[in-house]
């Protein structure tokens, strides 16, 4: 392991955000729903507001998609936990007056439900492939050089699966807009820098993996 | 670094300040940006996989929420909703005592869950194989749960179950391992077989010591084992359970090998005792060897990265032996002479050359 790994890396902390833990989101994100602030549409949720909770889906459920497909793998299971989450929102939406911040509180939940679909997937598996690991140091054969995103997502995704379960997180996070990696470290209950050293070991294995395999895809 | 405390800038498509700053090189950094715009990409594909509408329609269907509501088109929201629609919409809060019974039993099953996850975890992790492994260059000896040892030479892998002994309500495990490179092993006497399995052959003892070296050459998975005391059966992996098939050795010295998947054994043949697992010894022996096999068994051994500058096919095969405690460099210097070729250190290791 690189060196810079093992004491004291870049922490970033932001003295300013926790005035209202659902406000940083609005400052970073893209959303197109600028006008109301997640903290005043979970007061709204907790009033049974079904159209605030249609905006607290529309703002939310494409990211929450993207993290659990990060650690899933599948598309349908992916929908199925993301469908589940926020139905379970709902439901929950008389206690949501107790939750720190609407949004960690969502991805909070869905976490739950990909370790659970994780471990039930690794307890099935697991009699099976117990001592035959599988070959992922292997890369699908491409057919031409230009991949399209799908056969892009389809490679990375068989090495991103090999990941360890933290680094994928960590790293899957990293991706979705609007989440600083503060937001991350809060969410996975580990210190920034933890996260920091998660999505290096990450993207270094990622890294060597593509340079065994298609060198062409890193220039 | 950020202005104003606000998070890091997260750029939509370029590599986040935190992982620039983390990279051990520009050349990290260089590829750390284009395999972030890579992920990037393939998020793409992600997010045409999942429609917002279609899925808030699938959802929206399914919720227990009121037919329809008027006052939350507003906007800015009522500050409280009609008293007559809440009471609908919502059932009765429990009463207090009721709460807490219940916070109660539910605490009761989470101890349970917990109990049963470690029961369960225990469970699995007894049967979880342990495997040792060694690097190149280094050597181990492992002491197995009834006792029987394996010393291992250098790249060598050894997985076994944690449970030869066994263990109230669990089956004793066959007294069975796993071999990837080179062990020698000192099997106690008990009445269960003792089985050593490499990727093509089986090894069954009683009681006795042997060496078994497992390699590829090339493609082609070759073991030997050789005898210095008792009695093993060495058979291919494929025939393991007949008892028939295979050849036995019960000479001290006796060796045989086994190459590919479906072979059978060669016949027992004597061998020198002294070139049995002299790597024990810190010493290092080798019989009517081509010169690369050689030298891949000395980087295996000593660790260190050999190259041979003049093709194979120039070299002849040699046989080696050093009793005890040999320098790297003493042996290379010998292959040098009778090969008619000089030995160089590198910084990486050494090379034979003209």
């Amino acid at each position: 392991m690189p060196a810079f790994m093992a004491e004291g890396s870049v922490e970033r902390t932001d003295p300013d955000e926790r005035t209202d833990p659902d406000e940083p989101d609005d400052v970073v994100s893209t959303s197109p729903h600028p006008e109301a602030s997640l903290g005043r549409l979970r007061q709204r949720l907790g009033r049974s507001d079904r159209d605030a909770f249609e905006q607290v889906f529309r703002r939310l459920s494409k990211r929450v998609f993207r993290f659990v497909r990060g650690m899933v793998s599948s598309d349908a299971v992916a929908y199925d936990i993301t469908q589940d989450t926020f139905a379970k929102l709902w439901a929950a939406r008389e206690t949501l007056s107790e939750v720190d911040s609407l949004r960690g509180y969502i991805f909070q939940m869905a976490r739950h439900r990909v370790y659970n679909t994780l471990r039930d997937e690794r307890v099935r598996r697991s009699n099976e492939e117990l001592l035959q690991p599988g070959d992922f140091d292997t890369a699908p054969p491409a057919p031409d050089d230009a991949l399209d995103a799908e056969q892009l997502r389809d490679l990375l995704d068989r090495w991103i699966s090999d990941l360890p379960p933290r680094q994928r997180e960590a790293l899957t996070l990293r991706r979705i807009d609007g989440l600083s990696h503060e937001a991350i470290a809060d969410l996975m209950n580990i210190s920034p820098h933890t996260v920091n050293n998660h999505i290096v070991r990450a993207m270094e294995r990622l890294r060597e993996r593509l340079r065994t395999h298609r060198p062409d895809l890193l220039t | 670094m950020d202005k104003d405390g606000r998070p890091p800038h997260s750029d939509a498509h370029g590599l986040p300040d935190e992982l620039s700053d983390l990279a051990e090189s520009e050349d990290a950094r260089q590829d750390y940006a284009a395999l972030w715009r890579l992920l990037r990409r393939a998020d793409t594909a992600t997010d045409a996989a999942f429609s917002v509408d279609a899925a808030w329609d699938d959802l929206a269907d399914g919720l227990d929420a009121p037919a329809e509501s008027p006052e939350s088109t507003d906007d800015i929201g009522p500050a409280e909703p009609p008293p007559a629609r809440r009471s609908s919409d919502r059932p009765p809060r429990p009463s207090a005592r009721a709460r807490a019974r219940r916070s109660w039993t539910r605490r009761l099953g989470v101890a349970a869950a917990v109990v049963l996850c470690v029961a369960l975890g225990a469970v699995l992790w007894w049967r979880q194989p342990v495997t040792v492994q060694t690097a190149a260059g280094e050597q181990a000896t492992v002491t197995l749960p009834d006792g029987s040892t394996a010393e291992l030479n250098g790249a060598t892998t050894l997985t076994y179950a944690r449970g030869f002994s066994s263990l109230p309500g669990l089956d004793a495990a066959a007294r069975q391992v796993t071999l990837r490179g080179e062990a020698f092993f000192s099997v106690q006497p008990a009445a269960r077989p003792f089985r050593v399995e490499t990727s093509n052959a089986a090894v069954e003892v009683l009681g006795t010591t042997f060496n078994v070296r497992a390699r590829l050459q090339g493609e082609t998975p070759v073991t030997d084992v050789a005898l210095r005391s008792g009695r093993v059966r060495f058979i291919t992996r494929a025939a393991a359970d007949r008892v028939a098939s295979g050849v036995i050795l019960d000479e001290a010295g006796q060796q045989s090998r086994l190459a590919g998947q479906d072979a059978a054994p060669t016949a027992p043949a004597p061998l020198d005792p002294k070139y049995l697992a002299a790597w024990r010894e810190g010493g290092f022996a080798i019989r009517n060897a081509a010169l690369p096999t050689i030298l891949h068994e000395l980087e295996i051994q000593f660790g260190a990265a050999i190259r041979l500058g003049v093709p194979a096919a120039q070299t002849e095969t040699m046989t080696l032996h050093y009793g005890r405690t040999v320098r790297l460099e003493d042996i290379l210097r010998d292959i040098a002479v009778i090969q008619g070729l000089r030995y160089q250190q590198m910084n990486d290791g050494y090379a034979l050359v003209p």
